[in-house]
């Protein structure tokens, strides 16, 4: 079916047709055309991040000052068990709530597109909306509605026939969070899909309706294929917001601290070190150790796809 | 397929890209323009350098007079805008802008980096008692004994005092305190025929009784995450973990014979239920303190104030009573909370500083100001605390009765403290260590041995050498 | 916009074959969602309107009198915790987040369009390290960023703000993703012999091709500041600068220890008026993210 589909332009044609000719006048652009924001990746990214990592080779005491101490802090956090305790806890959270996302987002932005749903412009802004609010008025919010015995939501749980549900408790504040990041970022990939959708040509829709082709056909035959690389870039950056996780956390620690340790993620872990204790050495070997799982993950994701011939 | 050129090369049926673009790039203008206006000329647009003397930043610089020496200070709690204006009028040679840097460990992180940096340090900054000694350690505050401070010893109660002297050396200059009392729901203890106990056993019989006549009820709160009502507790209890007197050792004892009492005594009231662990300051807490389910909370002086705004039924029959006791007839407290002033390393104007610190946290003016409504601090300064119209002072929340009488004959009552150059370290971890006392996985005795070794071996870690017990 | 706007993206559903109650059921499903949304700001909504203690003692989806709505929202144009006027962080965060979406929307397109239609020596793995600082936790570059800061003179200034928010990996890579589909070689080439500027080909072509991709980079943009609360934390020590995020931390940081004032509601309230600004601006963009690509770029 997709093979009968002509696809518009260099998405699916990869960029191999340099003109010879042309060569030098095609470099050039390029480079300048790159060059202001690089630059202020370089200032803004990159030196702090030398930086800290030139700092997790070091140690500070508050007796005895700085001095350079090689891979000691590395040490230190690989053989932290809350640290890893913080890395298993956020990998089963991509897991989960990274799928959960992506379909939703992609089964709204789908409908949306085709057309099918009253509405849906209001619909788009309301799911646009949970961004705005503020981490400290989530804070306040989600505190209240979760409240065990008293917030609305275990009241719910409640007459549904769970009992007495306590959404700070180890075993559920995890399923908690997922719930809460779902809220909060499913607008944002519907958005972000919903434009790569409207962004294909509509003659190749057309076409397939002429063909008498089935709505599902057209979404999951032609249009996903089409979004693909879109849909591996959201998996991308959600599932490293993911393994990143801290803002909801924090924000459920606000009011419960006791449901939210200290290495709950490998960034609190980050933040508890370098900033809550001020071991800034410490905190920024754990971030190096954490962003080459991160790296190492996705680097390992893109090569089976890569293998597969899908990732451009 | 032929691809039809228009003068912008891109004419799609319908309606010319062109103007699209335009409309789109002046909208976008409109946006920012509007942008612009709304932020209502707050911003100065220009990098503004931290120098002293930067121009309109400060949304305190009010009162100045021309021509007199800036200082930056950094403070965040409610009212001291008013008092630094009150300053400014009294003292024209002297401009203080206050700006409101972050709230505690906000502050203490943006101080700490600013001293790394070596720029934009504050002349002077608003520190918590338990946070001194963490930047005495790194010297990173003015001895005020050269610059005639230590003359308002006479006026500070000697809680607050003892906590900002080291040896001969004075890091600042104290503003308030939050000694601790019984706060206790008159109406509840009547209906239950409770007596108001003055020992800790007396208290724990009193918590039986209230719990057998009404299983929901606890006779009060014990929030083992919150570390600082934790040691205040101990502290009242004569079981303070911390020894420091400057230098690099320091005492560390959390599995002593008076702190092991202590997590048994709190421990049988939490296995018994007949006290509740909800977070201190959380949604759960204020509806225990209203519905009857807490009859009573230890509170800090500055407790009632917040407390007033937040609970509804129950107003009116809340009164303070002395802390129970370990034993009969003593007299001791804890204290949890208060701020001092302290000049910061680096300050090109030390002696107007000092000034100022000396004046804000030790002078009638400051502090009529300061116990007044907006503020609502409670005097670490005698002349005020002592004084029969301070203590005659009624709250709604409080009926008739005086609640500040109670609360300053406990300011005198404080056991002595010693923090030691590690709080913002014990403070991050400590949640972590007693989370399983809320959930009632492990008892506060566990915990206590769990946090001693964790803070002996973050102890030896800096460089410190640790005592225990 | 034009009626023909409104509707261009909708395709009549008996083109597909559906059967009517399927429009239903998938308008259905998106309701039950929208619920799920908006039960929180529902809350937001109704305790907005309530005093501090009524926020802790009455049910939460119920109004309570008194009704307080009036008071609370007064107080954010005021300084009540002494860290500032609501309605001038809000200034700020629209200051912030305006220039710095304009900012990152145009630098995207910019390196988007490099690194999409222009095959320089490196490109591929400089691509490939604008990525990578994904990875990087912001809490980690914190105090090194801020040491950078203290020597180029970015401490307290709203170009330490702005700057800094322009930069996104993301939005590189939307833009190079839509600028690879939507803007046809072919269309370059031409330009290029009737003899364009390089810059005016970006200009006059690229960038009206490449409007809905612009929008989501700018609406993009706009929710990382608005949300950005460890940047403005690190570099301001003014509260006149302070965005949103950071100035109600600090009214909630009042508020806990408990002051005279009745800050929770205010900050409630703080909560539901920093939602209107959003849909106002979504609104406003949604029109631009039609116009697929390619689109009657064809005759016929």
């Amino acid at each position: 079916m997709t093979d009968t589909i002509v696809r518009p332009g260099p998405a699916a044609t990869r960029d191999s047709r340099r003109a010879p000719r042309r060569r030098r006048r095609r470099e050039w652009p390029g480079a300048v055309f790159v060059s202001p924001h690089l630059l202020a990746l370089a200032l803004f990214m990159l030196v702090p991040t030398v930086y800290a990592v030139y700092d997790s080779l070091q140690t500070t005491q508050l007796i005895g000052g700085t001095h350079y101490s090689g891979l000691a802090n590395y040490r230190t956090v690989l053989h932290s068990a809350q640290f890893w305790e913080g890395v298993r806890r956020v990998l089963i959270f991509t897991a989960v709530q990274v799928p959960v996302t992506i379909a939703l987002a992609f089964f709204f932005a789908a409908v949306f597109d085709a057309g099918i749903v009253k509405y849906s412009r209001f619909f788009r802004t309301v799911f646009f909306m949970p961004f705005a609010v503020p981490g400290v008025v989530a804070a306040v919010m989600w505190s209240f509605l979760l409240l065990p015995d008293f917030g609305p939501y275990a009241k719910v749980a409640q007459s549904l026939g769970f009992g007495h549900v306590d959404f700070f408790s180890s075993k559920l504040i995890l399923p908690t969070i997922v719930v809460i990041v779902v809220w909060e970022w499913t607008g944002y990939n519907v958005t972000i899909l919903y434009t790569a959708m409207k962004s294909l040509p509509q003659q190749v829709t057309e076409a397939a309706i002429m063909d008498g082709a089935s709505l599902r056909t057209i979404i999951l035959r032609l249009k996903l294929p089409m979004v693909r690389p879109t849909i591996v870039m959201l998996c991308f950056l959600n599932t490293v917001g993911a393994l990143q996780l801290f803002t909801e956390p924090s924000i459920l620690a606000a009011f419960q601290p006791q449901a939210v340790s200290y290495g709950f993620t490998p960034s609190l872990y980050v933040y508890n070190t370098a900033v809550g204790s001020g071991d800034y050495n410490l905190g920024a070997a754990a971030a190096v150790v954490l962003a080459l799982i991160i790296g190492a993950l996705s680097l390992g994701a893109f090569a089976i796809r890569k293998r597969a011939g899908e990732f451009r | 397929m032929t691809i039809t050129m228009s003068e912008d090369y891109a004419d799609r049926g319908g309606r010319p890209r062109r103007r699209r673009t335009r409309a789109l790039a002046t909208a976008a203008a409109a946006a920012l323009a509007g942008v612009v206006l709304a932020a209502c000329g707050g911003t100065s647009g220009t990098p503004a350098a931290s120098a002293p003397g930067a121009t309109g930043s400060a949304a305190t610089g009010g009162g100045c007079h021309a021509g007199a020496t800036t200082l930056t200070a950094w403070g965040w709690s409610a009212g001291y805008d008013l008092v630094v204006k009150k300053f400014n009028q009294t003292h024209p040679d002297i401009c203080v802008k206050l700006e409101n840097a972050g709230a505690a460990g906000d502050e203490y992180t943006k101080l700490s980096d600013a001293l790394k940096a070596h720029s934009g340090t504050p002349d002077v900054a608003q520190i918590e008692y338990f946070e001194l000694p963490s930047f005495e350690i790194t010297k990173s505050l003015v001895d005020l004994t050269p610059y005639g401070v230590g003359d308002a010893k006479a006026d500070e109660a000697p809680a607050a005092w003892s906590q900002v002297v080291q040896g001969s050396a004075q890091y600042a200059m104290p503003v308030d305190l939050g000694p601790l009392a019984l706060y206790y729901n008159s109406a509840v203890f009547a209906a239950h025929k409770i007596a108001v106990p003055t020992t800790w056993a007396e208290f724990a019989t009193a918590a039986d009784k209230l719990h057998a006549a009404d299983p929901k009820a606890a006779i009060t709160n014990f929030d083992p995450v919150s570390a600082q009502d934790v040691l205040a507790l101990m502290q009242q209890y004569g079981a303070f973990p911390f020894s420091y007197s400057g230098g690099d050792t320091v005492g560390i004892d959390f599995t002593g014979p008076a702190q092991t009492a202590f997590a048994r005594f709190w421990q049988g009231l939490i296995d018994k239920k007949e006290v509740t662990t909800a977070a201190d300051f959380s949604p759960a807490q204020w509806s225990n303190l209203d519905s009857g389910a807490n009859a009573a909370r230890i509170s800090p002086a500055w407790g009632p104030v917040g407390m007033q705004g937040s609970i509804k039924k129950t107003i009116g029959s809340w009164r303070a009573a002395p802390m129970p006791q370990t034993t009969a007839g003593q007299n001791a407290t804890g204290n949890w909370g208060g701020s001092t002033l302290a000049v910061i390393k680096g300050t090109a104007h030390a002696k107007e500083a000092a000034e100022f610190v000396k004046w804000f946290g030790g002078s009638a003016d400051a502090w009529q100001i300061l116990s007044g409504d907006v503020a609502g601090a409670f005097p670490g300064y005698l002349p005020l605390m002592d004084s029969p119209s301070f203590q005659a002072r009624t709250l709604p929340i409080s009926g008739d009765s005086q609640p500040n009488k109670v609360f300053a004959t406990a300011a005198h009552a404080v056991r002595p403290a010693q923090w030691p150059p590690i709080m913002t370290a014990a403070l991050t971890r400590w949640t972590t260590a007693f989370a399983g006392v809320t959930k009632g996985s492990t008892t506060l005795e566990q915990a206590f041995a769990t946090f001693q070794h964790q803070m002996v071996d973050y102890a030896k870690s800096q460089g410190f050498t640790v005592t225990e017990g | 916009m034009s009626k023909k706007d409104r509707t261009s993206d909708t395709v009549p559903i008996h083109l597909y074959g559906l059967r009517r109650g399927t429009v239903t059921v998938v308008t259905l499903i998106c309701g039950l969602f929208a619920a799920f949304i908006l039960a929180p700001l529902l809350w937001l909504l109704i305790n907005a309107t309530k005093t501090q203690a009524n926020v802790y003692g009455t049910p939460g989806f119920w109004f309570a009198r008194p009704f307080h709505l009036f008071q609370n929202l007064s107080a954010l144009g005021r300084d009540v915790s002494g860290a500032g006027v609501y309605l001038q962080w809000l200034g700020n965060t629209l200051l912030y987040a305006g220039s710095a979406a304009i900012g990152a929307t145009l630098l995207s397109a910019m390196a988007g369009y490099g690194f999409a239609r222009f095959g320089f020596r490196g490109s591929n793995a400089l691509f490939y390290l604008v990525m990578s600082t994904l990875l990087v936790p912001i809490t980690s570059v914190a105090l090194p960023l801020f040491l950078v800061y203290a020597k180029v003179g970015l401490v307290n200034s709203v170009w330490g703000m702005i700057l800094p928010s322009m930069v996104s990996p993301v939005g590189i890579y939307l833009m190079r993703t839509y600028i690879d589909a939507s803007v046809p070689r072919d269309l370059i080439d031409a330009a290029r012999m009737d003899g364009a500027g390089e810059i005016r080909i970006f200009l006059r072509i690229v960038l009206p091709l490449t409007v809905p991709g612009l929008v989501t980079v700018l609406l993009l943009t706009v929710v990382a500041v608005w949300n950005n609360y460890f940047l403005p934390l690190i570099i301001f020590s003014r509260n006149r600068l302070y965005p949103l995020t950071v100035g109600l931390s600090s009214l909630s940081h009042a508020a806990e220890t408990g002051s005279k004032a009745e800050l929770v509601p205010v900050l409630i309230a703080g909560g539901l008026v920093t939602i209107l600004p959003l849909i106002v601006l979504f609104l406003f963009l949604e029109k631009y993210f039609r116009g697929g690509a390619l689109q009657g770029s064809t005759t016929g």
